[in-house]
């Protein structure tokens, strides 16, 4: 029976070890010490770290969707599915905002979020500008690898290029004036929103495709 | 394998394990009816056979009802309860952990039924099961009062590991329904990859058999590798013949169902001293005294 018990252990571990490398766990990451330190934009909340919750973003090097070209990052166009909106960039956000909320109200879509993975990434993608500044095409909505079932909402794809990057204030979500400069003059802009499990604001930055291409 | 990487909610896990359960049952009760059939055909089907195979869902009835009443909800808490407070880590929900998951539930799957068999508690209550003198697709159904209890203490560690409970319990589906699909003559063998690594309706047949040479053999649920690490693999030479050593005699589910606890505490009554009663209720079926002291 001793005998039974040692190969029952040895099989449950060996399972269980092969599971934990396979998916990225943190222990094992921990243990081949292969992880990098957080920096100020990571999502890796300290709840999640202690209980083990695999988090996208726990390797902070470059975000998900994006890649090196060269030197240059690279955003890879995500996929996303929400609401999208021509909205007046003049009015004080009130425009951006209702197509915030109407995001929230569908609660068929926010109940597809797979919320206990851990952190889910929302993009506000401006576009279509128009001649004057004054108005844009604003698609808000969930990255399709975080819903769990396919998505019936409609869906829009981010465009892929050499990126900048810029922060935005946690505090008002706004974005740099900087940062709407470079928008203006590559008639988009793309917003970042980590929330976690809780569906609270993790990190916000936003980046401006500076060279659209094929990567 | 981006399949397998990709995260899946709990209610998405759930949707598909009810899903596959009851459809699963829908598949089992279409094997019954060509079992039938064949048994017609080959002129062996009796009106006793169609009476046993009542009598077996009729021990389903009665095992949904202790298990779902009384026990689905604690089972259910319980796992909850390790997993939000014990467990050493929270594994996210996807392919992967659902695929090793089921490895793990079919080992503790093969430890479970294992001790159903060894300890005397354990048969009081499998000993519906193997009872019947048949073996065909509802047998499968054909469930001891207790027999939703034991599961949980042997599928818990997988809480203690970071599997979430509602993982656990599509597992243990899973598993319970590949082991529901086995009870069937209609399959008679499979290709020998097949047989060498899965359990088969071929293995299956064998661990019904009350053949003293296939007492106690073939306890596993999907794999049969289990039981060849561990000595208790046997192979179909001699025609199986079905059931307990000790027939039940009956296709009333009422007397089915309670036979093996209704047994039990007859053999305890008349055992003699506390030790010696608990050593019949833990020790392995025909545990005498007498039988220690030899």
């Amino acid at each position: 029976m001793a005998r039974h018990m040692f190969v029952t252990t040895v099989v449950v571990l060996s399972v269980y070890l092969g599971l934990l490398v396979v998916i990225g766990h943190p222990f094992v990451a921990h243990a081949t010490g292969k992880t990098d330190k957080k920096d100020d934009t990571t999502s890796m909340n300290s709840e999640a770290l202690n209980r083990g919750i695999v988090e996208k973003k726990f390797t902070p090097k470059l975000a998900e969707h994006e890649a090196r070209q060269g030197r240059s990052p690279v955003f890879k166009g995500a996929t996303i599915v929400g609401i999208s909106s021509v909205v007046n960039l003049d009015n004080n956000l009130s425009d951006v905002n209702r197509v915030w909320e109407q995001l929230f109200e569908d609660r068929g879509l926010v109940n597809n979020v797979n919320w206990r993975q851990g952190n889910v990434n929302v993009y506000a993608y401006y576009t279509d500008f128009s001649a004057d500044l004054n108005q844009a095409t604003l698609v808000v909505g969930f990255d399709v690898q975080d819903l769990a079932l396919d998505a019936t909402s409609s869906a829009a794809v981010l465009p892929t290029g050499e990126f900048q990057h810029f922060s935005v204030d946690r505090v008002t979500g706004k974005v740099t004036d900087e940062a709407w400069v470079f928008a203006y003059a590559n008639k988009n802009l793309i917003e970042r929103h980590t929330l976690n499990s809780n569906g609270e604001s993790v990190s916000i930055d936003a980046i401006v495709i500076m060279k659209e291409g094929e990567y | 394998m981006d399949l397998l990487n990709r995260a899946v909610s709990e209610e998405a896990l759930y949707y598909w394990e009810t899903f596959i359960q009851d459809w699963g049952m829908v598949v089992a009760v279409g094997i019954l009816i060509i079992e039938m059939i064949v048994l017609a055909a080959t002129k062996r089907f009796t009106l006793r056979v169609l009476g046993d195979a009542f009598a077996n869902f009729g021990t389903l009835a009665m095992f949904f009802a202790i298990s779902y009443v009384l026990v689905g909800t604690a089972y259910l808490a319980g796992f909850y309860w390790v997993f939000l407070n014990f467990s050493i880590t929270q594994l996210p929900i996807n392919g992967w952990v659902v695929l090793s998951c089921i490895v793990l539930a079919d080992l503790a799957y093969y430890w479970e039924h294992r001790f159903m068999h060894r300890c005397g508690l354990g048969w009081a209550t499998h000993t519906v099961h193997h009872s019947s003198p048949y073996f065909n697709i509802s047998v499968a159904y054909r469930f001891g009062p207790l027999d939703g209890v034991m599961p949980f203490f042997f599928h818990l560690p997988l809480a203690f590991l970071g599997f979430n409970p509602i993982v656990i319990i599509a597992a243990e589906g899973f598993v319970q329904l590949y082991q529901t699909l086995l009870h069937t003559e209609v399959v008679k063998k499979l290709p020998r990859p097949i047989e060498w690594i899965f359990n088969t309706p071929f293995h299956h047949r064998v661990h019904h058999g009350s053949n003293p040479e296939y007492i106690d053999k073939n306890y596993a649920g999907i794999l049969i590798i289990w039981d060849k690490m561990f000595g208790t693999f046997a192979q179909e030479k001699a025609k199986v013949e079905y059931g307990i050593t000790v027939p039940v005699n009956t296709i009333n589910p009422f007397k089915v169902f309670f036979v093996g606890i209704t047994r039990l505490a007859k053999q305890v009554s008349k055992t003699s001293g506390f030790v010696n009663k608990l050593g019949v209720v833990f020790m392995p079926p025909g545990w005498t005294p007498q039988k220690t002291k030899k």
